[in-house]
C-alpha cells in the first residue's frame, strides 16, 4: 500500500485516525497501531507478514531478556549476539543471498565452474527497516540506554508503525518511547494540525514533484546509449531531485502521520543539497540511517579515535556496507565506496575545501553528489559506465528528449526549493487561508495525479 | 491511448441492471434466460459495444434464444459460487452456457480455492458471492468517480510524446495495415506469442476447461466453451515477418492444439480462430476488420459472425431449441 494511493488515502488512513482517536486507553492504541501496520504491510504480501512477526517476537524476547539478566556479562552479550544474528541472517537471505550467488558464478565463470541456480527470492518490502529497528532496539538495549518494555503491544506497535514500516525513518525505540508511553494523552491532538501539514506537503513533494520528473526521465533512461551529453545532465539532475523530492517527501508524510496519531518521528532530511562538503551532506541527506551508521558500526569500529589510517578503514568500511544496504548490487556498494572516497579525501584535505568560497562548496558539493547518483541511478555496469561518459565527455548527437520543456520547468522549481528554500523543519506550518487555499488546491491536483496518472512507487522502497 | 493517429470515437448506449450485469435486449423475460454466456471478461461484458452489439445479444438474435450476459464473472473456480449465486437469483435455471476462453487467460483449476475461503465457497457460495460482489462495490467505486474520469483525460491528453513522454508508448506493437492504417496491439495480446506455451499448459488449461463443462452439467447446464483469439494471432500471421512471424505461429498452434485436446475429452468446442482465419485476409484487403484498429476489442461485425457460428452450433442441437419437461420451471436452486 502507498501513501499516495487512493486505497491508504480515502480508506486505510481515514478508518484507521478515526478509531484510533476513539480509542482511550493506551493497550487499545498500541493493538490498534500493531494490528493497521499489519494490514499496511500484508497488502503487499501476507506472507510476509509472519517475518516481521518473527522478528519482532525474538527481539521483544530478548528485551525482556535484558530485564531479567541484570550484570551477567555473558548473559547479556548472548542476548546481544543471538536477535542481531537472526536479524542480519533474515536480511541476508532475502536481500543478499542471490546477489551472492550472482557474484559468486561471476567469480568462478573466469575457472569455467558451472553456474549455481539463483534462488529467486522475492524481497520483503522493508526488511532493510523493520530489522534496522529492531536490531538498534537490542544495542540500545544492551548499552543500557533504554530500558526495554514488557508490554508486547507497546513494542509491536512501534516496530510495525506504518508510517515508517517499509521506507523509514529509521526511528530508534529511545526516540518514540516517551510518545508511546504518553500515547494516550488528550493533548497529542495539539499535533494533528502540524500532522497534516508535513503530509500534504510531502505528498505535494513525492507526486507533483518527484513523479513528474520521473515521468520524463524513465523513459529516457531506459536507452542511455541514445542520450545526448545535455539529456545526460538534464536526466541526472532531474535524477537528483527527483531522488530527494521523492524520499523528503516520503519522510515528511511519515513524519505527518506520525503526529496524526500523536507521535515525532524525526527529521530524515535537511536540505541535503545545500551542504557544503560530503561530512555536512552525509548529515543532512538520510539523517537516521547516518546516525544509524554512525553509531551502531562507525564508532563501534574505533570512529576516528585511533589515527588517521584507523578512520579512513572505518569510513570505508562504514561507507561500503551503507551502500550495500541499499541494494544487492555492486553499483551500491561502488557508490558507497565513491562517498566513503569523498569523506576520507574531504577528512585530509577539508581544508584547503573549507577556505574555498560557500557558493563553490555548495556546487561543488551539488556536483559531485550528482555524479555520484550515477551509479545509484544505473542497473548494470555497462549503463552507469555510459552516462557517466555521456556527462563528462561532450556528445552532441542523441535522441530527442521528450518533455525536456517539462523537465526544465520541474528542475527550476526543484532547484529553487532544494537550494534555497527552506524545508519542512523550517517553516512555520501555519497557514493563512490564502495559503491553505493554496495547498488544498495542490491537494486536489495531487489526487488527480495520483489516481489519473501511471504512479510510481516510492523509490526507497527498493532497499 | 495517446499520441495515436487515428481516433475511433464510438458511441454507444450501455446499460446494466441493478447488480451490475450487462443487459441484454431481449424479447423475453430477462430472469429467465436459455443461454448464460460466462467468462470472456470484457469481449462478452461489450467493451466498445452497444447494449445490443454484445455477444449475448447478438447470439439471441441468431440463435433466437433468450441470453443472459455474466460476463463479469471469474473466469477460474472462484467464479463457480458466483454463478451460483446467479442462478438462485433466475427465475429459471437456463439450458446452456457458452464459456467464452480468451487466448491469453491462464487458468487454474484445482477444484476451488484451498483453506478458509474454499470452505465458504463450498458450504455457503451465496455467502462468498456476496462477499465477492461486496469488495468488488467497495473498490470499484472510485474507479467511476468523474475524479477518476477527469484524472485519465488529463493523463492522456498530456502524455503525448510533446508535453510528456508516452509511457505506454512501448508497450504498443504496431502493425500496418494495406490500407496504411496501424493495428495497435498491447503486450498481453501478443503474449502466446512471446511466452512459448509448452504442451503441459495446454493441457491443464483443457482439463480446466472440462472441469467447468463439468461442474456446469452438475447444475444441469450444457456447456460450450468458445475459444477466442487475440487480434494479433488472428492477423499476425498476414502482417509480421520474420521472427515475429514464428512466433505468433506458435500462438496459432496453441489454440489448434487446445481445441484438439478438447475434442479428445468430449468437450463442446467452438473455435473462432477457425471462423476468423478464413476471412481475415479478405478483411485486411478491405479494410473491414472484426476487430477495432487502436483497442483490442472485437466490433460489431466481428461480434456478429462468429455469434452466427455459435448459434449453429446450439441450434444443430435440436433437443435444446424444443420445449424439455426435464428443464425445471422452478428458480435455479440446483435441485431438479
Amino acid at each position: 500500500m502507498l501513501f499516495n494511493s487512493a486505497i491508504f488515502l480515502f480508506v486505510f488512513l481515514p478508518i484507521t485516525y478515526a478509531v484510533f482517536w476513539s480509542l482511550r486507553r493506551k493497550n487499545s492504541r498500541y493493538i490498534w497501531l500493531a494490528i493497521t501496520g499489519y494490514v499496511f504491510y500484508g497488502y503487499w504480501n501476507p506472507k510476509f507478514c509472519l517475518l516481521m512477526l518473527f522478528s519482532t517476537l525474538v527481539s521483544y524476547s530478548a528485551g525482556l531478556g535484558f530485564l531479567t539478566a541484570g550484570e551477567d556479562p555473558r548473559r547479556r552479550k548472548l542476548l546481544l549476539i543471538a536477535p542481531i544474528a537472526v536479524d542480519l541472517c533474515l536480511l541476508g537471505f532475502f536481500k543478499y543471498a542471490d546477489f551472492t550467488i550472482q557474484s559468486w558464478n561471476w567469480l568462478t565463470a573466469w575457472a569455467g565452474r558451472p553456474p549455481l541456480a539463483p534462488l529467486d527470492i522475492l524481497l520483503p518490502v522493508g526488511i532493510s527497516f523493520y530489522t534496522f529497528h529492531t536490531i538498534t532496539y537490542i544495542v540500545d538495549a544492551y548499552r543500557g540506554h533504554i530500558r526495554p518494555t514488557r508490554n508486547f503491544w507497546e513494542f509491536a506497535c512501534y516496530v510495525s508503525l506504518f508510517s515508517q514500516l517499509v521506507a523509514g525513518p529509521i526511528v530508534r525505540f529511545r526516540e518514540l518511547q516517551d510518545d508511546l508511553e504518553g500515547i494516550q494523552h488528550k493533548e497529542r491532538r495539539v499535533y494533528l494540525d502540524l500532522g497534516w501539514s508535513f503530509f500534504v506537503i510531502g505528498l505535494v513533494q513525492k507526486v507533483l514533484i518527484a513523479d513528474t520528473i520521473a515521468s520524463v526521465i524513465d523513459p529516457a533512461l531506459q536507452h542511455v546509449g541514445a542520450l545526448s551529453s545535455a539529456s545526460a545532465w538534464l536526466c541526472m539532475l532531474g535524477y537528483s531531485y527527483q531522488l530527494y523530492f521523492d524520499f523528503a517527501g516520503y519522510s515528511n508524510m511519515a513524519v505527518g502521520l506520525g503526529y496524526l496519531f500523536g507521535m515525532h518521528i524525526p527529521q530524515n532530511f535537511n536540505s541535503p543539497y545545500k551542504a557544503l562538503n560530503p561530512s555536512d551532506f552525509w548529515r543532512r541527506w538520510h539523517i537516521s540511517l547516518s546516525r544509524c551508521l554512525r553509531d551502531y558500526l562507525y564508532v563501534p569500529l574505533g570512529g576516528s579515535r585511533f589515527g588517521s589510517l584507523a578512520t579512513y578503514r572505518n569510513l570505508m568500511i562504514t561507507m561500503l556496507l551503507g551502500g550495500l544496504w541499499h541494494g544487492a548490487a555492486w553499483t551500491f556498494v561502488v557508490w558507497g565506496a565513491y562517498h566513503g572516497l569523498l569523506l576520507c579525501l574531504y577528512r585530509r584535505f577539508g581544508g584547503w575545501w573549507d577556505a574555498l568560497p560557500v557558493l563553490v562548496q555548495r556546487v561543488g558539493m551539488f556536483f559531485l553528489v550528482v555524479i555520484g547518483w550515477t551509479m545509484f541511478r544505473a542497473t548494470t555496469w555497462n549503463d552507469a559506465v555510459t552516462l557517466l561518459s555521456k556527462m563528462l565527455v561532450p556528445v552532441d548527437a542523441g535522441a530527442e528528449l521528450i518533455g525536456a520543456g517539462v523537465l526544465i520547468a520541474m528542475l527550476l522549481i526543484a532547484a529553487a526549493i532544494a537550494h534555497s528554500g527552506r524545508n519542512t523543519f523550517e517553516i512555520r506550518h501555519r497557514w493563512t487561508p490564502a495559503l491553505s487555499a493554496s495547498l488544498a488546491l495542490l491537494l486536489v491536483l495531487c489526487l488527480v495525479r495520483i489516481i489519473g496518472f501511471k504512479g510510481s512507487p516510492f523509490l526507497y522502497f527498493q532497499f | 491511448m495517446a499520441n495515436i493517429e487515428a481516433a475511433e470515437y464510438i458511441d454507444l448506449c450501455f446499460t446494466t441492471d441493478e447488480l451490475g450485469f450487462r443487459l441484454t435486449p431481449t424479447a423475453g423475460e430477462p430472469a429467465s434466460p436459455r443461454v448464460l454466456v460466462l467468462g470472456g471478461d470484457s469481449f462478452t461484458y461489450g467493451a466498445g459495444l452497444s447494449d445490443g452489439e454484445t455477444f449475448p445479444a447478438a447470439l439471441a438474435k441468431h440463435s433466437r434464444l433468450e441470453t443472459f450476459n455474466a460476463g463479469r464473472f471469474h473466469l477460474d473456480p472462484e467464479g463457480l459460487p458466483e454463478i451460483d449465486w446467479l442462478l438462485s437469483r433466475l427465475k429459471r435455471r437456463p439450458d446452456i452456457a457458452v464459456y467464452v476462453y480468451l487466448e491469453h487467460f491462464n487458468l487454474t483449476c484445482a477444484g476451488g480455492r484451498a483453506g478458509f475461503v474454499g470452505w465458504v465457497d463450498a458450504n455457503y457460495p451465496e455467502v462468498g458471492g456476496w462477499l465477492r460482489y461486496g469488495r468488488k462495490l467497495g473498490t470499484a467505486w472510485w474507479q467511476v468517480s468523474p475524479l477518476e474520469i477527469l484524472s485519465q483525460r488529463a493523463f492522456k491528453s498530456v502524455s503525448n510524446d510533446r508535453i510528456l513522454p508516452n509511457p505506454y508508448k512501448d508497450s504498443v506493437h504496431r502493425l500496418r495495415l494495406p490500407d496504411g492504417s496501424s493495428l495497435l496491439v498491447r503486450e498481453y495480446e501478443m503474449r502466446n506469442a512471446l511466452l512459448h506455451r509448452d504442451q503441459k499448459q495446454v493441457r491443464d488449461t483443457a482439463a480446466c476447461l472440462e472441469w467447468w463443462q463439468d461442474s456446469l452439467a452438475d447444475r444441469g447446464i450444457e456447456a460450450y466453451i468458445l475459444l477466442m483469439p487475440s487480434r494479433y494471432t488472428i492477423y499476425g500471421p498476414l502482417l509480421e515477418s520474420g521472427e515475429a512471424l514464428e512466433r505468433v505461429r506458435g500462438a496459432e498452434e496453441y489454440i489448434l492444439q487446445l481445441e484438439a485436446a478438447l475434442r479428445d475429452r468430449n468437450v463442446r468446442t467452438v473455435n473462432a480462430l477457425s471462423i476468423f482465419k478464413p476471412i481475415a485476409k479478405a478483411e485486411l484487403e478491405t479494410g473491414q476488420l472484426s476487430f477495432y484498429r487502436e483497442d483490442n476489442h472485437w466490433n460489431p461485425r466481428g461480434v456478429n459472425t462468429v455469434a452466427r457460428a455459435v448459434a449453429e452450433t446450439l441450434n444443430s442441437n435440436r433437443e435444446l431449441t424444443a420445449y424439455n419437461p426435464r428443464r425445471s420451471d422452478r428458480p435455479g436452486t440446483g435441485d431438479e
